[in-house]
């Protein structure tokens, strides 16, 4: 699937929300038409270059009074100049500016009377491309004439959907005005988005850049589409593996995950996470909970730092000083010298990955485990440290042995929780 | 009145198993449970148990003897009644990797973290964390439920194709090193346990050293070694790994593959996930529907 992007409706307010444009990946400028003139252009192509945010022309029936609201009588040849002159100026002022302009989108009565007649459909298109060319993509109605037109001439295309219109029943928008128009509870915004966003029909959600609380509207819509587009892959039929966006706090993203409905359990590997359920009853999309999180970062219970006494006597020590080119006594000095804080637990019960160990002994596995690792050996593996609860094969790199420590217990399972803080106290 | 199950000799490995005790995976305790789930609910149901209820899973002939009450006692769903200090001997299983013995009632050891499963590594559930010696005794539950004949059908058919789900590192392998693992012919390594079960066969190759770090593991999923020799996830499987997963064999089809023995064939089909969780439906409607 690839991926859908916000597109919001800009440079239309003398006081809009920069924020905006860091949540758009589209910024559609008003280039005249309804609204906006050469400083609001240029402000908005400023903020789009600050962002990253990519810029498109917004062009409109000329109707500054009616906001480009009302359908008027302009004929296709007509249509075609007005369309040309908009887009020109916003190019204009973006070559200068060294931002290009990749998008367009005719605004308000425009897009919606240009997709019920061929001529007008085509006399925008044409305009546009007189403009802006043909390397730019058209954002417009998901069937219908604009989007006929836009093939004719063999313009890209993005079918778009409205995460902050109110839809009836068939699918069709809930005209301005009437009761349900527009959405101003992001939750229902969240419900489209996904729904718009994983139907296959639309290419692009827009959020409208003019309405009160639309900084928050678009802070959902887009957290909802950047969580929709983290790679999730089945592992089997029973388990679901999420790539762990960047920023989320560990253990607060284990138990969001586990929280959801049908989900039996949930594990957080480091670069994963991973909902494990009953293969009849798979769970809702669990990537929405990774949104929230990403939006409201829950708050975090900080247990004090547990120490594990260790004695640096492990039959790796040596080949690991040798590898790392320092005494061994350095060796134990620079692994018990900082805290480290629990990554995942897993592998066996109660293994907590501790990280990140010095990189001037992070020393990689062994090439062969071994077949049999005694209980509280103490090993490192590249940037992790750890403790086996148990003994077991494994191919870490043994350096000591932990004194009186208990890893895992039948009544609590693992000790070490996600995120716990762990030191290492030299014990000779 | 309640009674004991007299352990008098083992032959193999044999330890009390459960349905398993998902939902702790977080422990890095994996779901543990039956290596054959089919032959535990045939075994259970023909005691009137719950298919999940605790049972004994051997490798090799058991001698057994029942105190403190009669029993109805199943082999595989194979059942007869056994007196009170009556003796009985379990053969070693011959067309099946393991073998389930079920007594009306179950085996009543400890639940601990959800399951009355052994796991070995962790030295955890069953009785006392262990496999059974000569000697030991395991308490029983109360009977009383209705004895009910299920029918294995083709479930475990040692002809059958292994039904796969490619993926989800199937893109580290080329298409040549997916597509021997769906033509080529493998057999079971002595070699296997509950913890995984090797296969040998074409070398399935790949140029991956194994992702530095560990990622989530499930029983069932396919891991290959830097060797190019496929491991198939058991119950009792480390809870994360590092080696990349060609691909994982479907709920449906985890006792249809480790019912096999040593040597015995093994091919591999893959399917959809819809056909997969289509099959999950039929084995669950067939096996684990309330008595």
């Amino acid at each position: 699937m690839t991926e859908c992007l916000l597109n919001i409706d800009l440079g239309e307010l003398p006081e809009e929300d920069e924020q905006l444009y860091t949540l758009a990946h589209v910024a559609n400028i008003a280039c005249g038409g309804h609204a906006g003139d050469d400083a609001s252009m240029r402000r908005a192509l400023e903020a789009c270059s600050r962002h990253g945010t990519r810029a498109g022309a917004h062009p409109s029936y000329e109707d500054r009074e009616g906001f480009g609201r009302k359908a008027l009588d302009v004929t296709p040849e007509v249509m075609r100049g007005q369309m040309a002159a908009q887009c020109s100026r916003l190019a204009r002022l973006a070559s200068g500016l060294g931002v290009p302009v990749r998008y367009a989108k005719p605004h308000g009565a425009l897009y919606h009377s240009a997709n019920a007649s061929p001529a007008l459909a085509r006399a925008v298109v044409d305009g546009v491309v007189e403009a802006l060319g043909r390397g730019i993509t058209f954002i417009g109605p998901g069937t219908g004439a604009l989007r006929d037109a836009a093939r004719e001439v063999g313009l890209a295309y993005a079918r778009e959907g409205f995460a902050d219109r109110g839809t009836r029943p068939d699918g069709s928008l809930i005209p301005r005005g009437q009761p349900g128009a527009v959405l101003t509870d992001p939750a229902l915004a969240r419900e489209n988005t996904v729904r718009l966003a994983t139907g296959g029909t639309v290419d692009t959600l827009c959020v409208h850049g003019d309405t009160p609380g639309a900084v928050e509207m678009a802070r959902e819509v887009r957290a909802t589409l950047d969580a929709l587009a983290l790679p999730a892959e089945p592992l089997g039929d029973g388990a679901l593996r999420l790539v762990l966006p960047e920023g989320l706090e560990r253990r607060a993203t284990r138990e969001a995950l586990c929280a959801l409905p049908r989900v039996v359990d949930a594990v957080i590997t480091e670069e994963h996470a991973c909902v494990y359920f009953d293969p009849a009853a798979p769970p809702e999309e669990p990537r929405l909970a990774l949104a929230r999180l990403l939006r409201i970062p829950p708050p975090v219970d900080e247990r004090p730092p547990t120490t594990i006494r260790v004695r640096y006597d492990g039959p790796d020590l040596a080949g690991v000083a040798e590898r790392a080119g320092l005494p061994v006594e350095e060796v134990a000095r620079l692994h018990a010298a900082r805290e480290y804080s629990v990554r995942c637990v897993g592998f066996l019960p109660g293994f907590a990955y501790l990280g990140e160990v010095d990189p001037r002994i992070a020393v990689p596995r062994l090439p062969t485990p071994r077949t049999r690792v005694p209980a509280l050996a103490v090993g490192i593996a590249g940037g992790r440290t750890g403790v086996y609860p148990f003994a077991s094969p494994g191919g870490w790199n043994l350096i000591g042995t932990a004194l009186d420590f208990t890893a895992f217990t039948p009544e609590q399972g693992a000790v070490l929780r996600l995120g716990d803080r762990v030191r290492f106290e030299r014990v000779d | 009145m309640a009674g004991w199950l007299e352990i008098a000799g083992v032959g193999g490995p044999a330890t009390v198993q459960d349905a398993g005790r998902p939902g702790q995976m977080h422990h890095g305790v994996p779901t543990g449970g039956p290596l054959v789930p089919e032959l535990l609910a045939l075994a259970n149901r023909a005691v009137g148990n719950a298919w999940g209820t605790a049972a004994l899973e051997a490798f090799g002939r058991l001698e057994l003897r029942v105190r403190g009450r009669g029993a109805r006692v199943s082999v595989d769903g194979r059942a007869f009644a056994v007196a009170e200090g009556e003796a009985f001997t379990v053969p070693a299983p011959e067309n099946t990797s393991v073998r389930y013995v079920a007594v009306d009632g179950g085996l009543a050891v400890p639940e601990v973290l959800g399951g009355h499963g052994t796991l070995l590594v962790a030295r955890l559930g069953g009785h006392e964390g262990r496999a059974l010696r000569p000697g030991d005794t395991v308490p029983l539950g109360e009977g009383g439920g209705t004895p009910e004949m299920l029918e294995p059908g083709d479930a475990l058919d040692v002809a059958a194709p292994i039904r796969v789900m490619l993926g989800p590192d199937a893109e580290r392998f080329d298409p040549a090193t997916v597509s021997t693992l769906l033509t080529g012919a493998f057999t079971v390594s002595p070699a296997s346990d509950r913890v995984g079960m090797r296969l040998k066969g074409p070398t399935l190759t790949h140029g991956d050293e194994g992702a530095g770090t560990s990622r989530p593991m499930v029983r069932g999923v396919m891991q290959v070694t830097l060797s190019g020799e496929p491991i198939v996830l058991g119950p009792d499987h480390p809870t994360t790994g590092g080696y990349p997963l060609i691909a994982a064999v479907i709920r449906a089809d985890w006792g249809r593959l480790c019912a096999r023995r040593p040597g015995a064939p093994v091919r591999f089909h893959a399917v959809s996930l819809e056909e997969a969780r289509e099959a999950w439906r039929r084995h669950v409607e067939r096996f684990r529907s309330p008595p």
